[in-house]
């Protein structure tokens, strides 16, 4: 009975934990990339979950097929933010572009909490205006060696696991993952020998919404969905990039990881209230030893 | 009189008494101030004291605390519990009910010893990599007013006993006065060598450093007097309201207010960050007095085309810039 207690709290943790790696990647990316701190983040992933249970809902589209219609669907997206209100503000100095990223951001977190909220709250209307949706699809659970598995939650894990060796393959084996590298490492040099960081920007949030929304469809199996959460999610991702170590892609997957397992082990010790808080108490201890993350280049060099 | 006559013409310091005696007659003719206004100009001051606050740390050292609303929602929850508010459902570990001044001064003091343990961690990110780590402490602070029921009340929060129309008057003036010392603690700021001293580490933290300023000490010392005076906004603040709940104090809008608040009127400025708290306070309530849906959805249009139009805030547009002359 212990051991299937463990394997369910592995498995829930590693989902959850692939779900936050994936945002946290894409906000790693387009921090790395363009110097911007998208506080919307997160509101994307909701938008991905509504999405989705459109989708699920009205065309009875199965979830996991609906990855092939969301991901394309948010890149766009993405893609259009970054022409539309990123770009005027990657002209400004460093400190600036930030600030105003800052506003930016949380004025379209703004806008789309409350007209998700808008849609999702009508009594009567779509999604029965609780305003928590969920996602009621399942399937008859697996047997392996003797044990039970829930199959959405392994071939959600399955899923995630393809869309991650899929980055990986973008990052280290294409040339656009080269260009994204080389930006992260020095943007005025990847500039100065040809790169077209403008477009790499663009691409790089594109794929950044994309994985968030994706995210969102995978959160909405496992949990009920509130318009209000984007803010707390992001924020989660941006702690999962503190702790898995300044502007390191691969930190940022693991940091997702390391979390995800954590607050799926202290929400069954300790009650799922407290496994929100202890990602960030993580964060301080991490902070106070290791300064620049788990797998961070030193302090120093971070500095630019 | 000479060191105040350096930073003060005369002309300024007759608008700061005009200024301080007109908001304090206001109250009493209750023909003019009605209580509905009285609350309107309650959360003006807390949001001047919280942007100012703000802008004192992070507007001249470019570290934007995204984190400064939890030394406001933490000195909220002290005095709420100190001043005995009560817990609905939760029966209380221990109930003190200590006179008001006391319960404010404990709480300042909690938030600036909050921020000088907190600068220990979060001092050793530099930069962008501050401002995003910085966010976590709202969300810290929230969770463990959600969590700690016992002292907290959880999400329902605490109701302060005796709550009524003479603690609002009576909080009204403790704001006031705050309020218009926080922009004059940001000007002279500005004027000294902490300023001075501030801005360098904006422009280049390592050449400030070599040219022998203690970064780490004056960062800390900014922080602390921000935290001063936002937990000293709190802990009015929540004894204006009588309810400290996790959303009121600590909810991601008002957390996020101060932040907003400076970039939109013009960081590094005292007239930006008191431009950008009294239009976007006019205009909140505003928008939620007479818009039925979508005030939060106009609001967050709004920042984000101030955002993107104006670099440097309000203040700092071609017409308004002879106005208000903030440094560049």
């Amino acid at each position: 009975m212990v051991f299937e207690t463990h394997i369910t709290l592995i498995l829930g943790g590693l989902l959850l934990g692939g779900i936050y790696s994936m945002i946290a990647f894409g906000l790693t990316l387009t921090f790395g990339v363009s110097r911007i701190l998208n506080v919307a983040h997160g509101d994307f992933l909701i938008l991905g979950s509504v999405v989705s249970l459109m989708l699920f809902d009205i065309f009875g589209i199965n979830p996991f097929l609906s990855i092939a219609i969301v991901a394309p669907l948010f890149a766009v997206v993405g893609m259009a933010i970054d022409r539309g209100l990123i770009r005027t503000i990657l002209s400004r100095t460093a400190e600036r572009a930030l600030a105003a990223s800052i506003v930016v951001t949380v004025g379209l977190s703004m806008a789309i909490e409350d007209s998700t909220a808008y849609y999702l709250g009508q009594a009567g209307g779509w999604a029965g205006g609780l305003g928590y949706i969920s996602i009621p699809y399942n399937l008859p659970a697996i047997e392996l060696f003797g044990y039970y598995l829930p199959t959405v939650r392994l071939l959600s894990l399955i899923a995630i696991l393809v869309i991650a060796s899929l980055m990986w393959i973008i990052i280290t084996r294409t040339y656009l993952g080269k260009v994204i590298r080389a930006t992260i490492q020095d943007r005025e040099t990847a500039m100065a020998l040809g790169a077209d960081v403008g477009l790499t920007s663009a691409i790089t949030l594109g794929i950044g919404i994309a994985l968030a929304a994706v995210a969102g469809l995978f959160y909405v199996m496992i949990t009920s969905v509130s318009p209000f959460a984007g803010l707390g999610l992001t924020v989660k991702a941006l702690t999962i990039v503190i702790l898995g170590g300044l502007g390191s892609l691969f930190g940022s997957v693991l940091g997702g990881l390391i979390i995800g397992l954590i607050e799926s082990y202290v929400s069954f010790y300790f009650g799922t209230i407290w496994a929100a808080p202890v990602a960030i108490l993580i964060l301080i201890v991490i902070l106070l030893v290791r300064p620049s993350g788990l797998f961070g280049r030193r302090v120093e060099e971070v500095r630019k | 009189m000479k060191p105040i006559k350096k930073y003060f013409s005369l002309k300024t310091l007759l608008g700061i008494v005009i200024a301080l005696a007109f908001f304090s007659i206001l109250p009493n003719l209750p023909n003019i101030l009605t209580p509905y206004l009285r609350v309107v100009l309650i959360f003006l001051f807390t949001y001047v004291i919280l942007a100012e606050s703000y802008d004192i740390f992070s507007g001249y050292s470019g570290y934007s605390n995204l984190g400064h609303g939890s030394f406001f929602g933490l000195s909220a929850y002290l005095v709420g519990i100190l001043l005995g508010g009560l817990r609905g459902g939760y029966s209380p570990v221990f109930q003190p009910a200590l006179p008001l001044p006391v319960a404010i001064i404990v709480a300042v003091i909690a938030s600036v010893a909050f921020a000088a343990a907190i600068s220990v961690p979060y001092f050793r990110l530099r930069g962008a990599y501050f401002s995003v780590a910085s966010l976590g402490l709202v969300l810290l602070v929230y969770y463990l007013a959600n969590n700690l029921r016992p002292f907290t009340g959880g999400p329902e929060g605490l109701h302060l006993p005796g709550h009524g129309e003479a603690s609002t008057l009576l909080a009204y003036y403790l704001l006031l006065p705050a309020a218009l010392a926080s922009v004059i603690i940001n000007y002279l700021v500005s004027k000294s060598r902490l300023g001075l001293a501030l801005i360098s580490i904006r422009e280049e933290e390592e050449v400030a450093s070599e040219y022998g300023i203690n970064t780490y000490r004056v960062k800390t010392i900014a922080l602390l007097i921000s935290a001063a005076l936002a937990g000293y906004a709190g802990a009015a603040f929540a004894y204006a309201i009588g309810v400290v709940n996790p959303t009121g104090m600590l909810g991601l809008e008002i957390a996020l207010a101060p932040v907003v608040m400076t970039i939109f009127g013009g960081s590094g400025s005292f007239s930006g960050a008191l431009v950008g708290a009294a239009v976007l306070t006019v205009i909140q309530e505003a928008l939620y007095t007479r818009i039925a849906y979508f005030h939060l959805f106009t609001y967050g249009v709004l920042l984000l085309v101030v955002g993107l139009l104006a670099p440097g805030g309000v203040v700092r547009l071609r017409g308004l810039k002879k106005l208000f002359k903030p440094p560049e």
